[in-house]
Formats: structure tokens, C-alpha cells, sequence
């Protein structure tokens, strides 16, 4: 039964869904309505879910002080203090939550993502050496689609940023068409073993 | 450098400390350089008397100021906060001064309304300022007479949720309709003309400190003369003998009772126009007068000379029409309805002066500028296609029509030159067409030079929107024929011109003018009006530019009514609205078919009906002549409403029903094929008086109601003239994925049955899959732990599914070896899903004790914050093995380098294309797109798992089929493949 | 020779901090130090550029900035927007501006304040800002925008009545205000394809994060979208074209250069010399460090791979 009933409600569900897209009746889109408020209600129970697991794992470090258990005294810190400052002083701009918000969160945010240009010249670094033909196309392309980014390329010739943008449009929106339809494929067939109960690992 | 975990510790305290102190111990300020000044309220211009304006100084940048506040009371003692004005620290106000209006309907009270009456925050105990309204009727309740209220109350309560409230008046008993606050969507309230509101404004620092409010002033709103029409245009027709008048319409629309046309003589202009400033100065005495009691109003000197020749209710709050067509018969322009005869001789026009004016509720007019009619004859009218069509929109849920009309048009749009020498060019086309000939086959383009010959001959058969044309040498203008090919449509009669013409500013061939027959196509625009049961006036839908065949009509589904609240019960805690609601106008238009939630006050209308009517009859004995005419008036309309009360079919049929609720669920859907049901007319005009209505389409058959026919009897001309909007239950542009569907359904059943059966399916194998489980040995080997990232999505996303059913598999082997497995989480949804995997896996491997609930963990939904948190526990963790399953953005790159960094295997599998590529850079083996949907089948190597795998090999192979065809065929012209696909 | 060789072998397992340092290197000494770089005009970015030029001292066109992003998108869509206005202020054409997120009316300020201080422009008679529009109201204002926009947008962002403003004089619907140009990180300006072009024909361009660009360009190449400006690029394209005039002072041009095809293959523009303020050379200068250091990259391919190769070609040897 623990299985069953689960099971039962995503097979139901699943299929009402299913017909939704078929169907744009009034009848169908007030029932996608009325269950999206109803997605919308459950969700936040979850969060309390979510902030018990981040306690407890840091509890837990800290309580058996395992190495570097000072850093999960500080994430817990964070984590009351920026939702006391939330519940005390709104949520409004120019309340202490909103401070953290722009003057820690951002920044540090920005900070993680502008790695990004630092861990691509690595990667490019380790990743475009010319081991075989196909490695080699790679790199070339690679190079010219670069160089087409920038003003040297076009200064070298004209053709660079033609050729850029032919690699960008032809070859690389071919493979990754081919790839979106065999992602649009998986997807389907999934959702269809999910629905007609074949993968069921999801119900733990 | 070893790092002082303890000291970093210590630092961050101290950072977090130092935070909270200057927060709380801000600089103490003098807060008078804080105080708003300047506040001033004003009455707002040709409006209904709802609206004030408020103006004041902003404070200087320098004060950091986030927002203004706005309290509103009708004493100065009271006031309640009404709004506010964000404003932006950095850039600070630029004007010197700032402007709130307070206008129209704005909040009164709702369900998210304070629950009691409190205080503002940060003010002395004296302060006078209150959060807005609340919910407490005994504090809302008294406050409904200081403003219009109006009640916005979903359909369904208004009809089933409501109280039955009787109230003693003048020894009369009112029945009002009572509703909970909670059944109000909300309560909105609107200022009354000629009363006093007070205000006050105070500023909020970035801090978010509210500082003492402004002196509190107070302003009247006042009702005065809407605005004049900014143009107008009166054309006469020389040989139809027809006058024909647009203007254009106005912003302000609310207070507008009535359209007027007003006909002059030009030997009256002066009186006229010392008529008009009389009633200007007048008007302003009257306002002077509520403020000053003493001034006497002095009486109107002069009549108005312009006789009256059109007038039309405004209709608001829909958009009204902007043209009329007055013929002239016998000299004479009549409308029985309105009581017009004006005499007019059609030979000497040039005599004549017009002028437009827009009338409001309060008897105040404003006049246009006053014109003679421009002289056309009907030849220079733009002609009306010769079909159109109103149906039904296919694919919705019923709350559109569709109107049609002409045959496909093509325009030309935009160019750029292809070549230095300018003789490649390409152009942009357009194509306008309809649902009556959906399919464009072939769009020809014959390209002319100045002088005539035939430089270029374009057929597209399939339509991208560009052409590309070679030039014999570069060319100043050159000339386009176009035709268009559609489904049962040879197109040769409609043939379209236009030139593109060099133009030295931007340096390209510009389109010129399309025409189609001598007609300039887009100087006229066509504009759409419609008309229901339940109103009397045409309304406009939506106007489009000549060149457009096809129009969609929104027919939005009414989900709540409009109700007028100015009475409470306290003991009940209910508001209070009349009980009555109009179902649709008679079949004239004349009287509204009224309706009442109770049924015996129904009943009791028709004898109040005949008291009234007595009543009147009984009066006219003492009465003098002009109120016998007053009164004869009033006994008309009464006994017209008991005649509607007694002989409606719909009133009837209901009175007849017995069950509550079934009688008022009869009444709403009667009201609603009144107010949903919508006939329709075509104006094409050029904007300035030369336009051609059509007439009221009708169909040529009823098509299929959903109504019975005594519903359709109480309608007449449903379907025939009237059209409502169907629901409809299957998407006909889905097809092609239906029938998609129900292939792989079936493929996916049948190679089930075959795998079940035991026969071997070959599956090409793929690498990342099969080293899953050498990079679990190899973890178990070093003894550290593996980590397992399910993505970054949500549980809606397939990927993350695809990503959990592994992570079953994965848990399981590393269960089975005794190796730790560290999964953090984003989404928290998919947090307890993934510990109960786990657990299950364990249970599975036969190890249940070794399972710990604190490795499957939620992180943080951050994005950013999640990989430095990822990339921490791989650093710190020391993780031999990483997996990477699931929907990724921009962070793949930041965890996987990092994984590579410390010396870990890993293996990912995505379906976001972007990522791809980074993961195949740094990862060891990479699951491209659908391979992370196959993997769990793999692993499982269940029948009824490579069964479903199969069938997409094949439903792909059916696809790439479709894919070749289509190419080949288009290739020759023949796009049927193409088109029998739906665009999205 | 060996030693050379051992060089290049010890590159191949370079620490890859070394890698970081000089990536951070070639971004932020660029953006410290400007220096001048030619800049290449494309195609759809002279597109924009040429149709806002023909309405010069037009007083019955005007270009309309749509403005649907926030903060986050800023570095790249902000160059853009200033350029575009500053444009628009030296070749005295109208411009209208609207906003569809509230967070993004203090950027509207923002762009207009930035670029309106070196010029002799008013608010109402020069250019004109609609405000913050709910975005859900987008589509009926764009529709409502087609017959007449004072009627739908009602008032500016000060609460004037539209009707009232001197720039409102011949402007009336998309026939006047013939340019939307649509600024955002993602494809929200397809909707202005969708609805202001396809009914009422008006031209649409936008202006879009690098990221974002794939999205679009089918719309670019069917010309449904008249011109785009590409991230980054795109905004230093348009930058070096005002530049081209707006700093050009001749006797023989007393009211400004008019355009030509010189200007577009003019890729020379000093940026070094003080005469361009700071805030309109931002999206060159951020150029100038995006290509050092894309060349950068490159360079360390290639290097890695000379390497590469050094070592197989000894490991052959001693095979």
C-alpha cells in the first residue's frame, strides 16, 4: 500500500495532465488553475524541510566537532540571523534583510559566477589540444569562433567573423537540434514510464 | 599557509556583530530637515469630481530618501495611509516637484487589510496616522459613506454566498444581498465629488525610518466639463447626400453621459461662441459659488444656436464609437428616437458649420472646434472587402471570436543592400492572411525598374519573410507586382504594388505606399465593433491597419461582479449589496431585464411596480402640465418594467423553477449568453471622416449551440447575428503530437511484449554508463566518499527525475561496497525525495544501518551559494568520485573544475545544451542529452525498461525520416509536408 | 633547443592559478588602463543605427526604448542604452522610453540622466518617459500603442497627461514612433515582432545579453527584427558610430556629420584622449578587456598544444 497509493495519484494525475494539453476547454484550464494553487500551498511546507536538513547537518558538525566544524557555526549564524532580520524588519528595500540581500549575498554571488571566466581559460587551457582530426577541427573552430568575438579577428580578415557565425549557425545549431530532439525524446519517454509506473525510483 | 580555521571564525563574529551595531545604533539626526514641505492638493481637470492631485517638494538627495507616504482621511484628526512613492536613493528626484493623483477606484479594504485599526509605526501616541482601512467592520463599516464604494465579488458568491438582510427605512423594509468580507475580492473606494479629504506625507530613509508627516492639508474634488475632442472631422457625401462625422476620443472617459453633433448656421457662429464662453464663466462661478455662498450665479444671457443633430450615450466603460453617418432626407436630418428634426439644404453646405462635443453626467458640455464639412463624393469612400466572416476561434477555451475578411495580403517591409556595388538586395516581406485561406501556397513578386521593364521574377513557395533581388546596375526605385497563391485561391484578382524607393538619409531602398487597385492600402485601418444583449451602444474591439485580414476578439469569461456597498451589518458582520442584477436589455434595447438573488422579492418588484404606477396616476390629478408629462414619463418606464417582469421568458422560466440554486444557476448563465454573445460591424476609415460602415454580419446558418431552445428563444439572433464563444475540447494544432504519441505509446507497448519475451534488444553501449560502477570501486577503493549532485532543477524537471532514478542505482552500489555517498540538494522538493532514494537503496543493499539521513542535504536555492557550497565539501571532503546528474546552468563549469582540480573521476550526464560542452571539457565521461534518460534503463536492464529505450530509437529513426522527407520535398516546391506540421 | 623544449613541457602541467592570474591580469588592466583598439561595425548593429539616423531633425518620428530587464543585465545592455539616447540627443530626434519591471524605472532615470547632462534636451519636448507599465499590461499597451499612444500609456512617468507634452505633436501611433527598440536578457522582443510589427508595422530592434543572442537570431535573419545589438560588441559597435560624429567638429559640418558608409567603415576612434567622457566609451573599454583576454585564451591553446606536440614528438623519438 505504501507504494501503491503514490503511485496511483501519479498514474491519475499524470494522465488528467496529459489530456490538459489536448484539451483547452475551460473545464481543463480551470482544473490546471486550480491545481497550480494548490502546487503553490504545498511548496512552502517544504521549505521547512529544507532549513530542518541545513540544521541538522550542521548541528550535527558541530556537535561532534568534526574538522572545520567553525564553518557551519557561521552558516548557521547566516542562516538565523538574515531570517530574523526578514521576520523583524520586512522584507522591504532599505531594511537590514535588504542590506545583506544587496551588500553580501550579490556580491559574493557575482563573485562565484565571474570564476567562471577564469575556470573557462583552464578548462580551454587542458581541453583543446590537437590529439586526433576531430580535436583538431575542434580547436580550430574554436579559435575562429573566438577571434570572431573580437575586434583582431576582423582586423586579420573579414572572413573571420563570416566564418564565426557560419560555424555558430550551421554546424553548431545542427548538433545541437539533433541533441534538443533526442533530449524532446527522452524527456517523453520518461514522463511515459513514470506514468505508466515502469521507473518508479522516484518514490524512494 | 595553514589556514586558522578558529581566527576566520573569530573575524566573521566580529563582522556579524559590528553589523548589528550600527544598525541599531544609528546616528541620532534632527529629523525637522526631514519633514515634507509644500504639500499641496488640487482638483484634477475635466474629470467626474473623484480625483485630486497632490503635489510637494522632494526632500534633497542628501537625505537618502526610499519612499513617501500618502495618509488620506475625511478629518484631520484620522488619517489612514492610502499609498505611497518609491523613490530611488542614488538618483533622488529630479524635478522640484512630485506629483500623486488620487483617482479612479483604489483599494478600500481586502483580506490582506490590517485586522484591526493600528497606529502608523514610528509615530508620537498623538500622531493622527493609522495603517490603512482594516478589516474590522466596526471600524470600516461608518467609514463606507465618506467614499463610493464599489464591491468586487467573485460570480460564484455573488450568487451562493450571500445573506439575506432586511432593513427598516422610512417604514419601508430593504432587502440588501450581505457578504463577508472574505467573499469581497476587495472593496475599492473612489472620492465623492464636493467633499473635503484631508492628507498628509511623510518621507521613509533608506533605513527605513518614517519621519514626521507634513502639515496636513485638505482639498474638494470637484465635478466640472469633460474635455474637448482634440479633432473632428465632418465630410458630406455630395451625391449620397449623406453627412459623415469622426473625432477622436478621449482619455477620460468615466464621466462621459453623451456623443453630441451639433449643426450651425454660419450667421450664428458669433452667438455661438459668445454661448460657449458664457457656459465656460459660468461654470466656473458655480465652482467659485460651493466655496463662497454669497456669490450669486447670474442667469444665462444666451441659447444656443446649434441645433442638435446627432446624440449618442458614451457607453462607458467600453470604448465607444468615434463615427457616424447622418443621411439627409427631404432637406431634413430626423432621429424620432432623440426628438431631432433639423432643417439642412443639401446645395448650400458651404453655409454650414459643425461642431462635436463630448457631455457629461452633470449637464456640463465641451465643444469642439467648430467646422464646415469637407465635400466628397462616394467614390472617394474606401470600399469594404467583399466578404467577411465572423466564427467561432478553433483551439480555445471559448473566449474568442474570430472576424475575417478579404483575401491575403502581402507587403513589403524592410531592405538592406547585399553588396558594396548595391545591386543584391534583400527585402522583408509580410503576409496578412485568414483562417479562409490559411495555407499560403506561393507568394509571386515581379520586380519592375522606372521604366517599366521586368528586371526580376520571384515565386516563394515556401514563405521566410526575405527575397533576395538581383539588380542589373543600382537603381533609385524600382517597382513590385505581387500576387498571392493560397488554398482554393488563384489570387490573380487582387494584385498589390509597391515601390522602393531610394532614400539619401539612411542609405537604403525604402518601401514605399502599398496599393491594391488604385486603394492606398494602409491609409484606412479597420476597426472592429461589437454589441451584446446587455448593452445598448456599439463598443470597439480592437482596430488594425489596412493591409490585415483577421482579427481575434477577446471575450474574457466575467469572474466577478461590480456592486455598489454603502451599507454594513454590524451584529453580522456583513457588507451590504442590492440583491438585484441586470440579465440582459429587452429585445429593443431599451429597458435592462432586472433579476433578484430572492426569489420573492422578485415577486414583490411587480407589486411595487403597479404601487408606483398608481401612485403617479394618483398625482397627476393635482398636478400642473409639465409634471404630468414628468410623470407620464415615470409611469411609461414602470409599466415597461412590469411588463419585462411578468411576460420575460427568462424572468418566467426561472419563476417557475423551484430549487434555489437552480433558478440563480439558470439566471447566471442566461446573463451570461446575454453579455458573452457579441454581433459585430466593420468600419474601414482613414482616421479623419471618409470611412464605410458595414452592416451587422450575419451568418448564412446557425451552427451548433449548446443551448436548448427555449434559452435560444429567450436570445433572438443567436447564432444568427449574435455569436458566443464555444469552448472547445480538442486543440486541432496537437494533432500531429497526438498521433506522435499514440505511435510511441504503441511502440513502447509492443517492444515491451517483445523484450519480455526474451528476445536479445541491442543497445548501442555508452561509455559514461558502464564506468559508473568502476568509479564507485574506485571511491571504495580509496575509501573517501562520492558525491552526487541530482541537479539544480526542481522536481518538475525531467532531467532531475532522470537524474533521481539514478541516483537510486548509484546509492545502491555504494551501499553494497560500504561507500559514503554525499548528495546535496538545491530544491528543496526534491530534498526528501532524494533521502528516501537513498534510504531505500540501503535497505535494497541489504545495509540499512549504514545509511545516514545527514548525507542527502539541502544546501541553499542560491545558485551561486550552492557551488561554493559543492565545491567546499569536494575540497574538504576529498571526494574520489563525482557525478553530475541532472539540469545545470551556468555553475557546471565552476564544480566540475574544481572536481578536476582535486583529482576526482568524474561523470556527468545533461540535457541542457549550453552545459554540454563544459562538462565534456573537464569530466571524465559526459551523458549527453537523452544518454542521462537512457542511463537508469540501462542499469536496470529490466525488459519493460529497454522496451520503453527501444521504442525511442525507433519513434527517432521515424522522425529522421520525416526530417529527410520534408527537406527533399520543399526542395521541389512541395510544402504540404511542411504545412500539414503546426508551427509550435 | 631541449631547454625551450623543456619549457614547453613544463607548461603542460602548469598550476593552473598561473592561468587565473594572468586571465585576471588581461581583464583588469584594460579596464584600468584604456587603450585604443579598432572596432568593427556588423550588420545588425548599422541596421539600428541607420534607422535612427534617418529620422534626424524629424519632428514628426521618434524612436520608442523599451526597456524589459533589471539591474542584473546592466553591464551589457547599459552602454547600449546610453548610446542609443545619445544619439537620439545629438541628432535631435524624439525618444520615448518606457519600463515593464518596476526595478527598472531608476535605470531608465539612470540611462536618461547619464546621457541628457551634455546635451540641451527637455523632458516632454525632446524626449519623454512613460514610466513603469505592469508587464502585465504589456500587450494591450502594445496593441493600444498602435492606434494611439496617448490614449493608452495615458500619462508620463511625472503623472502629465500625455496629450498635453509638446513632443506628442505629430506623434501619434507606429507610423510616427516607428523604432521600438527593446532592451533585455532575454526574447521579449519578440513580442513587439508579434504584436507591434506583424499588426501595426512597426520596425522592431533589440538590444540583447551575449548569452541571449542564439534566441534571437532567427528573428534577425527573417528581418522581423531590424537590427540587434549583440551584447557587449554590440554596444561598443554603437558607441564608436555616435562617436564618429558626436566628436567630429568640422566648419564644413556645422550641424553634425551626416551619415554615410564612411562613418560605418571608420574603425578608428581614439578612446585615450579625454574628449569622449568616460560613460561613453564603457562598452570599448570592457571590449578591450574581453579581447585581450579571448586572445589570451587563445594564445595559451596554442602554446599548450605547441607543447603537446613537442613532447609526442620526443616521446616518438625515444620510441
Amino acid at each position: 500500500m505504501k507504494r501503491q497509493i503514490p503511485l496511483a495519484i501519479v498514474i491519475t494525475l499524470g494522465f488528467l495532465f496529459v489530456i490538459h494539453t489536448f484539451v483547452p476547454h475551460k473545464i481543463s484550464q480551470d482544473f490546471y488553475d486550480w491545481f497550480q494553487t494548490w502546487i503553490k500551498a504545498i511548496s512552502p511546507f517544504a521549505v521547512f524541510l529544507g532549513v530542518m536538513s541545513l540544521f541538522n547537518v550542521h548541528r550535527t558538525k558541530i556537535s561532534r566537532r568534526v574538522p572545520n566544524w567553525q564553518y557551519s557555526v557561521i552558516t548557521l549564524i547566516g542562516l538565523f540571523f538574515t531570517a530574523f532580520a526578514g521576520f523583524m524588519w520586512g522584507t522591504q528595500e532599505g531594511t537590514p534583510y535588504m542590506w545583506l540581500f544587496t551588500n553580501v549575498q550579490m556580491p559574493m554571488s557575482a563573485t562565484m559566477f565571474s570564476l567562471l571566466a577564469f575556470y573557462i581559460a583552464s578548462a580551454a587551457y587542458k581541453a583543446f589540444r590537437a590529439r586526433s582530426a576531430e580535436a583538431t577541427v575542434l580547436l580550430v573552430a574554436a579559435i575562429i569562433v573566438m577571434l570572431g568575438q573580437v575586434s583582431l579577428g576582423a582586423a586579420i580578415t573579414k572572413w573571420i567573423p563570416e566564418t564565426s557565425r557560419w560555424i555558430l549557425n550551421v554546424p553548431n545549431l545542427a548538433a545541437k537540434r539533433a541533441i534538443m530532439i533526442g533530449v524532446g525524446l527522452g524527456m517523453t519517454a520518461t514522463s511515459l514510464k513514470i506514468l505508466l509506473g515502469i521507473e518508479r525510483t522516484y518514490l524512494g | 599557509m595553514e589556514f586558522n580555521h578558529l581566527k576566520t571564525g573569530k573575524l566573521l563574529f566580529l563582522m556579524v556583530f559590528t553589523l548589528l551595531i550600527t544598525l541599531s545604533f544609528a546616528a541620532e539626526e534632527d529629523y525637522s530637515n526631514y519633514i515634507v514641505e509644500n504639500l499641496q492638493v488640487n482638483d484634477i481637470p475635466n474629470d467626474d469630481g473623484g480625483g485630486l492631485v497632490l503635489s510637494w517638494k522632494p526632500l534633497p538627495k542628501e537625505r537618502r530618501i526610499i519612499e513617501y507616504r500618502i495618509y488620506r482621511g475625511v478629518s484631520p484628526d484620522t488619517l489612514f495611509f492610502h499609498g505611497k512613492v518609491d523613490v530611488n536613493v542614488k538618483t533622488g528626484v529630479s524635478g522640484d516637484e512630485l506629483f500623486y493623483y488620487d483617482s479612479g477606484y483604489n483599494m478600500f479594504v481586502n483580506l490582506q487589510s490590517p485586522g484591526k485599526l493600528k497606529k502608523e509605526e514610528q509615530q508620537s501616541p498623538e500622531s493622527p496616522l493609522f495603517l490603512s482601512y482594516p478589516r474590522d467592520i466596526t471600524v470600516s463599516g461608518p467609514r463606507l459613506k465618506n467614499y463610493r464604494i464599489l464591491g468586487v465579488i467573485p460570480e460564484k458568491d455573488f450568487y451562493y454566498r450571500n445573506t439575506k438582510v432586511e432593513i427598516e427605512e422610512d417604514d419601508e423594509t430593504e432587502v440588501y444581498a450581505g457578504y463577508k468580507l472574505r467573499h469581497f475580492k476587495y472593496l475599492l473606494k473612489k472620492l465623492i465629488a464636493d467633499k473635503e479629504y484631508f492628507y498628509t506625507v511623510l518621507a521613509v530613509t533608506e533605513s527605513r525610518k518614517f519621519m514626521p508627516h507634513a502639515k496636513i492639508v485638505s482639498g474638494i474634488p470637484r465635478d466640472d466639463s469633460p474635455e474637448a475632442a482634440k479633432e473632428f472631422f465632418p465630410v458630406f457625401v455630395k451625391d449620397k447626400k449623406i453627412l459623415k462625422f469622426e473625432w477622436t476620443r478621449a482619455i477620460f472617459t468615466t464621466d462621459h453621459s453623451n456623443h453630441n453633433l451639433y449643426l450651425i448656421h454660419k450667421d450664428d457662429l458669433e452667438t455661438f461662441n459668445d454661448f460657449v464662453q458664457e457656459q465656460i464663466n459660468l461654470e466656473e462661478l458655480s465652482i467659485t459659488a460651493k466655496e463662497d455662498s454669497l456669490l450669486e450665479i447670474p442667469e444665462a444671457k444666451y441659447t444656443n444656436p446649434a441645433k442638435l443633430i446627432f446624440t449618442r450615450y458614451s457607453g462607458y466603460p467600453y470604448t465607444a464609437n468615434n463615427t457616424v453617418s447622418i443621411p439627409i432626407k427631404d432637406n431634413l436630418i430626423a432621429d424620432e428616437e432623440n426628438e431631432i428634426e433639423v432643417e439642412i439644404d443639401p446645395t448650400e453646405m458651404t453655409d454650414y458649420r459643425f461642431v462635436f462635443s463630448f457631455a457629461d453626467w452633470n449637464g456640463f458640455e465641451t465643444f469642439s472646434e467648430v467646422k464646415k464639412a469637407k465635400e466628397i463624393y462616394s467614390a472617394d469612400l474606401p470600399k469594404l472587402p467583399a466578404e467577411w466572416k465572423v466564427t467561432d476561434r478553433a483551439d480555445d477555451k471559448g473566449d474568442y471570436n474570430t472576424i475575417s475578411w478579404g483575401k491575403p495580403s502581402v507587403l513589403l517591409t524592410n531592405t538592406s543592400y547585399l553588396n558594396e556595388e548595391k545591386t543584391k538586395l534583400l527585402v522583408n516581406y509580410d503576409v496578412y492572411t485568414n483562417k479562409n485561406y490559411k495555407t499560403i501556397k506561393n507568394v509571386y513578386f515581379q520586380v519592375y525598374d522606372m521604366h517599366g521593364n521586368m528586371i526580376d521574377e520571384i515565386n516563394e513557395f515556401y514563405q521566410d519573410k526575405k527575397i533576395k533581388i538581383k539588380l542589373p546596375h543600382e537603381m533609385n526605385e524600382i517597382t513590385f507586382k505581387m500576387w498571392i497563391k493560397a488554398n482554393g485561391y488563384s489570387g490573380k484578382d487582387q494584385l498589390f504594388t509597391q515601390k522602393l524607393i531610394y532614400d539619401e538619409n539612411s542609405k537604403s531602398m525604402q518601401p514605399g505606399k502599398l496599393y491594391l487597385d488604385n486603394e492606398e492600402v494602409n491609409r484606412f485601418s479597420y476597426s472592429i465593433y461589437k454589441r451584446n444583449y446587455s448593452n445598448e451602444e456599439w463598443r470597439l474591439s480592437k482596430s488594425t491597419m489596412g493591409s490585415q485580414r483577421e482579427l481575434f476578439d477577446n471575450i474574457a469569461y466575467e469572474l466577478d461582479h461590480f456592486k455598489s456597498v454603502s451599507k454594513f451589518d454590524l451584529e453580522k458582520k456583513l457588507f451590504l449589496v442590492s440583491p438585484t442584477f441586470s440579465i440582459r436589455m429587452d429585445d429593443k434595447l431599451e429597458n435592462s431585464i432586472v433579476a433578484n438573488l430572492y426569489p420573492s422579492e422578485q415577486k414583490k418588484s411587480i407589486e411595487n411596480y403597479q404601487k408606483e404606477i398608481e401612485k403617479y396616476e394618483a398625482q397627476k390629478d393635482t398636478a400642473s402640465a409639465e409634471e404630468i408629462a414628468k410623470f407620464d414619463r415615470y409611469i411609461e418606464h414602470y409599466q415597461n418594467q412590469l411588463k419585462i417582469a411578468q411576460e420575460n421568458p427568462i424572468l418566467k422560466t426561472a419563476a417557475e423553477i423551484n430549487g434555489k440554486k437552480a433558478r440563480l444557476k439558470y439566471l447566471e448563465k442566461a446573463r451570461k449568453i446575454g453579455s458573452r454573445s457579441f454581433e459585430y460591424k466593420i468600419v474601414k476609415s482613414d482616421g479623419k471622416g471618409i470611412f464605410t460602415e458595414s452592416e451587422v454580419y450575419q451568418a448564412e446558418k446557425i451552427g451548433n449551440l449548446p443551448f436548448t431552445k427555449k434559452t435560444r428563444n429567450s436570445f433572438a439572433g443567436l447564432g444568427k447575428n449574435h455569436f458566443y464563444p464555444l469552448p472547445n475540447w480538442f486543440q486541432s494544432n496537437k494533432f500531429a503530437t497526438l498521433i506522435a504519441t499514440l505511435i510511441f505509446g504503441y511502440l513502447v507497448f509492443t517492444m515491451i511484449q517483445k523484450a519480455k519475451k526474451g528476445k536479445d534488444l541491442y543497445i548501442r553501449p555508452i561509455a559514461g554508463i558502464s564506468e559508473i560502477d568502476n568509479a564507485i570501486g574506485r571511491a571504495t577503493e580509496m575509501g573517501r566518499p562520492i558525491l552526487y549532485v541530482p541537479g539544480l532543477s526542481g522536481i518538475g524537471d525531467v532531467a532531475t527525475l532522470a537524474g533521481l532514478s539514478l541516483l537510486g542505482r548509484v546509492a545502491k552500489k555504494a551501499a553494497e561496497y560500504d561507500t559514503r555517498i554525499l548528495v546535496p540538494v538545491r530544491d528543496y522538493i526534491v530534498l526528501p525525495i532524494a533521502q528516501e532514494i537513498v534510504k531505500e537503496a540501503h535497505y535494497e543493499a541489504g545495509r540499512p544501518d549504514t545509511y545516514d539521513n545527514n548525507s542527502v542535504f539541502f544546501i541553499t536555492t542560491s545558485q551561486f551559494a550552492f557551488v561554493a557550497g559543492v565545491n567546499g565539501i569536494m575540497i574538504r571532503e576529498k571526494t574520489a568520485t563525482n557525478f553530475y546528474m541532472g539540469m545545470f546552468w551556468a555553475e557546471a563549469l565552476l564544480m566540475t573544475e574544481t572536481g578536476s582540480m582535486t583529482g576526482a573521476i568524474q561523470i556527468s550526464g545533461t540535457d541542457a545544451v549550453t552545459q554540454i560542452p563544459f562538462f565534456i571539457t573537464t569530466c571524465d565521461y559526459t551523458l549527453i542529452g537523452e544518454e542521462l534518460y537512457a542511463a537508469s534503463a540501462y542499469l536496470a536492464k529490466e525488459p519493460l525498461q529497454l522496451g520503453t529505450l527501444k521504442a525511442v530509437d525507433y519513434l527517432k529513426f521515424i522522425i529522421i525520416i520525416f526530417v529527410i522527407g520534408g527537406t527533399i520535398l520543399s526542395t521541389f516546391h512541395a510544402t504540404f509536408l511542411i504545412n500539414s506540421f503546426p508551427e509550435k | 633547443m631541449n631547454k625551450l623544449i623543456q619549457i614547453f613541457q613544463k607548461m603542460q602541467s602548469v598550476d593552473r592559478r598561473y592561468i587565473f592570474i594572468v586571465v585576471a591580469l588581461s581583464i583588469i588592466i584594460p579596464l584600468l588602463i584604456p587603450f585604443n583598439s579598432k572596432t568593427y561595425v556588423t550588420e545588425p548593429t548599422e541596421s539600428i543605427y541607420r534607422k535612427i539616423d534617418s529620422f534626424a531633425n524629424d519632428k514628426s518620428k521618434a524612436v520608442l526604448l523599451s526597456f524589459t530587464h533589471n539591474a542584473s543585465t546592466m553591464p551589457e545592455l547599459f552602454p547600449m542604452e546610453v548610446a542609443v539616447l545619445r544619439h537620439c540627443f545629438e541628432r535631435n530626434i524624439k525618444v520615448f522610453t518606457i519600463c515593464w519591471l518596476p526595478d527598472a524605472a531608476p535605470l531608465v532615470d539612470y540611462a536618461i540622466n547619464t546621457a541628457k547632462e551634455d546635451y540641451n534636451v527637455q523632458s516632454g519636448i525632446d524626449y519623454c518617459n512613460f514610466g513603469y507599465r505592469p508587464y502585465s499590461l504589456r500587450i494591450p499597451i502594445m496593441l493600444g500603442m498602435g492606434e494611439n499612444i496617448a490614449e493608452s500609456v495615458e500619462t508620463d512617468s511625472q503623472g502629465r497627461k500625455l496629450d498635453n507634452l509638446p513632443i506628442m505633436d505629430n506623434i501619434k501611433n507606429y507610423d510616427d514612433m516607428n523604432l521600438v527598440i527593446d532592451f533585455a536578457g532575454s526574447s521579449s522582443a519578440i513580442q513587439w515582432v508579434m504584436y507591434a510589427r506583424a499588426k501595426f508595422g512597426a520596425n522592431v530592434a533589440a538590444g540583447i545579453t551575449a548569452v541571449m543572442v542564439a534566441d534571437n537570431y532567427p528573428y534577425l535573419q527573417t528581418g522581423q527584427l531590424i537590427g540587434m545589438f549583440r551584447g557587449l560588441k554590440g554596444a561598443a559597435e554603437y558607441e564608436k558610430l555616435v562617436d564618429v560624429f558626436a566628436s567630429y567638429e568640422s566648419p564644413d559640418y556645422p550641424n553634425g556629420r551626416p551619415f554615410s558608409k564612411e562613418i560605418i567603415k571608420e574603425t578608428w576612434v581614439p578612446i585615450t584622449d579625454d574628449k569622449i567622457p568616460y560613460k561613453y566609451k564603457k562598452a570599448r573599454i570592457g571590449m578591450n578587456a574581453q579581447s585581450v583576454a579571448h586572445i589570451m585564451i587563445i594564445v595559451f591553446i596554442l602554446l599548450g598544444n605547441i607543447g603537446y606536440f613537442l613532447t609526442r614528438q620526443k616521446k616518438k623519438k625515444i620510441v
